[in-house]
């Protein structure tokens, strides 16, 4: 590589990223359908793209090995060769080889790989004859069905009509471009702009959206008005390059048949032979985008959190003077203005909400590959489906739930699916289906991960939790099903016996959980022995805003999830019992324990209040506990505000807001408090920075008692397994 | 017709490429930059008959500097030498007076073509 081409090193490690995920996407697609041209295409495209900037940045390995590639690519989709399973494994070789230059080139400035075997294997592979029946080759993309005529609306009317009054002649302007015409929609802009200095151009068809995003084939037609004669109009357009051809017509009028007798305002204009063919229906959108720096969305972001504080402290200053001054018609006015402002505030933030979202394909489409390989480690037959890979979520939502989606996913294969061997004999189909999908939820997104594969041996489950003394006997007796299923979710825990080197990385069930906790979300289990297992995340669509429930604890106003918030209850002092010193009330016949949120935070000594209790049920995963509360002030939208490094890890805070009324309201961690809540030594704790941060999320202490979790290095195991 | 070319392209690679596609076919190429100032520079000191035209490059990319070499010779015969992608890029140059377009990796005849139609 040249010293001058190194400030093209960045933009062609991307560009080959992205070729090289289309070639991963692209392969695996063949694999599941060996007949597929477009795929064939694309791969093509992709793999020519790639030798030819590799070449011009001087990287010679790759570039060969690429060649390669498209010469077999070329065969297959002139159908000279046919698809095999050999091909395909080739393929993902010659990928794998890519991939390895590509991260050698950013490590060391160049390839170390050397792609002669798979060279060889590629040439190999081109010289095979091809099969007689190799069949269909590759016949010229059929042209759509020519539209009959031009629909035009009642604007586009209006003024061709005015136009015919001045004298003026319409014309129509087809225009058809080379084929593989190269940005062909800057092509009809170049004609638009050139028929617009010789007349008006009034429509065209398809639309000029269409036109510039490139949504047609090669021919395009526009409604021109010119006192030009045609020629001048033709040879003007012809005179611009990758124009194959030009046809000026005058356009008469006519009523479209199915319009008639509908008081419809269209018009058909008839149409020269060449008409335009439509963009096929579903064909992809090319959307006109710009690039945004992250940054500066969260910026944005943020700006709009503090619109939307002002916008509630509007409203309570309105509300206080609307109590003050009844039917004043200013604070009426004022009211529906803050009102307004209010409207345009929640679209503002819905929009921009929007533009932070990002398909959840950006990180489903790495999984096809990895469950691929996971299932042939592991020698198991594995249908990996995915769903609502078009679903959006926040990008920071997206970036936490890599890690324990792909957790899931080992897990599924390490631990789920049974071999080929012990399905057949259990009656199931040899290869196991891995379902990963994605939906919207109301104001959440749920994402499964399920397979059909051997469930999780509760039997076991029960065993190593007795042996690691997570549980007593009584308590495992007193335990529901799900309950011990959730186990999993302890830190430390895992049934595994046997270890692949692709789970038990030491990220296990405990610190899939804590990840999806952190960012609000859930996990639930559901098993069924010999059926299979399916994992349930339930994320927040945003990390910015969410709704809470504002308390109130002496001075101060503290904000909880809603989602952490189960239900507020008012329990009389008769009510509460004393176990263990500790406090608890029954609440349905569940025991749930209770405690002063003040002296949770460490205000007061803890001591609950007298008279009636007002007790907010916070729930975390499946533990409960009940926070005694002064008062109630509402539930709110709240913005996020990170506390700031000087502040650091406050125990049981995990961010701060700012209130209607200006001041500072902490967000409490839901997770956090009953963690601290569940350890016995929780106050000696809350004063040690030392404490690691959501080293577990609990059972309240009734239900499993809390054990201290070892050293990372010195935990076992911690995938969990059936 | 031969001319006079000024080729801005801040890859030496692609200087040297066009270079010799026009030098081959009877152009002159009278000057070279690597950016859209030093293009301003060049064009105000060796006044081409055409400009080739990249548009990412530091300093002043591409797009910046036809509209500042228009705005001064509204005269100025530009093409823009563009990558794949770029038409949002490509669409600005010419509503800023650039005459044509190329798209990278190009064909040479069709690159020719551009030339001798814009310096026509």
């Amino acid at each position: 590589m040249s010293s001058d081409m190194t400030q093209y090193l960045a933009v062609f490690l991307d560009e080959v990223g992205e070729q090289i995920q289309k070639l991963e996407e692209g392969i695996l697609a063949l694999e599941r359908d060996h007949h597929d041209r477009e795929v064939l295409h694309s791969l093509f495209r992709a793999a020519h793209t790639i030798k030819g900037s590799s070449a011009a940045m001087g990287f010679e390995r790759m570039s060969r090995l690429t060649h390669g590639m498209e010469e077999v690519l070329d065969r297959l989709r002139k159908g000279e060769a046919s698809v095999t399973v050999e091909v395909v494994d080739l393929l993902l070789a010659c990928l794998d080889a890519l991939k390895a230059m590509k991260e050698e080139v950013i490590v060391h400035g160049q390839e170390i790989t050397d792609p002669s075997e798979l060279i060889a294997r590629l040439e190999r592979q081109g010289c095979r004859d091809v099969p007689a029946s190799a069949g269909s080759l590759s016949t010229p993309p059929g042209r759509s069905d020519q539209a009959k005529g031009i629909l035009l609306n009642e604007y586009e009317r209006r003024i061709l009509r005015q136009a015919a009054l001045h004298g003026v002649e319409p014309y129509i302007v087809t225009v058809r471009v080379v084929p593989g015409c190269p940005m062909k929609g800057v092509r009809a802009f170049m004609v638009t702009r050139a028929l617009e200095e010789l007349g008006e151009v009034v429509g065209s068809r398809p639309s000029a959206e269409e036109l510039e995003k490139e949504q047609f084939d090669e021919t395009f037609s526009l409604i021109v008005l010119s006192h030009e004669d045609p020629d001048r109009l033709r040879n003007t357009v012809a005179s611009i390059l990758d124009i194959a051809a030009v046809d000026v017509a005058p356009w008469k009028e006519e009523v479209s048949q199915d319009e008639e007798g509908s008081p419809t305002s269209e018009t058909r204009i008839s149409q020269e032979p060449r008409g335009p063919s439509r963009a096929p229906e579903g064909a992809q959108r090319v959307n006109q985008t710009v690039r945004v720096d992250v940054e500066r969305l969260d910026e944005l972001m943020n700006l709009v959190g503090e619109l939307v504080i002002d916008r509630i402290r509007l409203t309570r200053i309105n509300k206080e003077l609307a109590g003050r001054f009844n039917h004043d018609r200013l604070i009426d006015e004022l009211m529906e203005t803050s009102r307004h402002i209010g409207r345009i505030t929640n679209e503002l933030q819905a929009q921009i909400m929007k533009a932070r979202m990002l398909p959840i394909d950006q990180l489903f489409s790495r999984f096809p590959r990895m469950v691929r390989d996971l299932a042939r480690q592991a020698g198991k037959q594995v249908e990996f489906l995915m769903e609502g890979r078009e679903t959006e979520l926040d990008r920071t939502v997206i970036e936490q739930i890599s890690d324990p989606l792909i957790h899931l996913l080992r897990n599924a294969v390490d631990h789920g699916i049974e071999t080929p061997e012990e399905r057949l004999k259990a009656g199931k189909p040899a290869k196991g289906v891995i379902r990963l999908r994605a939906s919207h939820e109301e104001n959440s997104i749920v994402i499964i991960v399920e397979d059909d594969g051997r469930g999780i041996d509760l039997d076991r489950v029960k065993a190593k939790a007795l042996a690691l003394g997570l549980v007593s006997e009584e308590q495992l007796e007193r335990m529901s099903d799900q309950e011990i299923t959730e186990l999993v979710f302890l830190p430390g825990f895992s049934t595994a016996e046997r270890t692949s080197d692709v789970s038990g990385r030491g990220v296990g069930m405990d610190i899939v959980r804590n990840n999806i906790q952190a960012i609000g979300g859930s996990v639930r289990i559901r098993t069924q022995r010999g059926t299979g297992t399916r994992v349930i995340l339930k994320l927040p669509l945003t990390l910015a805003i969410m709704r809470a429930l504002l308390v109130g604890v002496g001075e101060g106003t503290y904000a909880l999830p809603l989602g952490s918030v189960q239900e507020i209850i008012r329990t009389r002092p008769e009510e509460v019992h004393f176990i263990n010193q500790q406090a608890v009330i029954l609440l349905r016949q569940e025991v749930l324990p209770i405690l002063s949120l003040a002296g949770l935070l460490g205000l007061d000594g803890g001591q609950l209040p007298d008279g009636d209790l007002l007790c907010v049920v916070a729930i975390s995963g499946d533990s409960k506990l009940g926070l005694v509360v002064d008062r109630l002030i509402g539930e709110q939208e709240v913005v996020i505000k990170s506390l700031g490094s000087y502040l650091g890890d406050v125990p049981g805070i995990s961010g701060a807001t700012i209130l209607g009324d200006g001041r500072v309201g902490l967000i409490l961690d839901v997770g956090r408090l009953i963690w601290m809540a569940a350890d016995s030594r929780g106050r000696e704790r809350r004063a040690d920075r030392g404490i690691p941060h959501r080293t577990a999320s609990l059972q309240p202490s009734e239900v499993v008692p809390y054990r201290v979790t070892e050293e990372p290095g010195e935990r076992e195991e911690v995938g969990y397994a059936r | 017709m031969p001319g006079k070319v000024l080729v801005v392209d801040d890859a030496t690679f692609m200087r040297a490429m066009i270079k010799d596609i026009l030098t081959a076919n009877g152009y002159e190429v009278v000057g070279e930059a690597t950016n859209g100032v030093e293009a301003l520079v060049r064009y105000e000191e060796l006044r081409p008959d055409l400009v080739t035209m990249d548009i990412t490059m530091p300093e002043m990319d591409g797009v910046t500097a036809v509209k500042q070499l228009m705005s001064r010779y509204p005269d100025a015969k530009i093409i823009m030498v563009s990558a794949m992608g770029q038409q949002a890029l490509v669409v600005d140059a010419i509503q800023a007076g650039a005459k044509d377009f190329v798209v990278k990796p190009f064909d040479v005849n069709r690159f020719l073509e551009a030339v001798r139609r814009a310096m026509g």
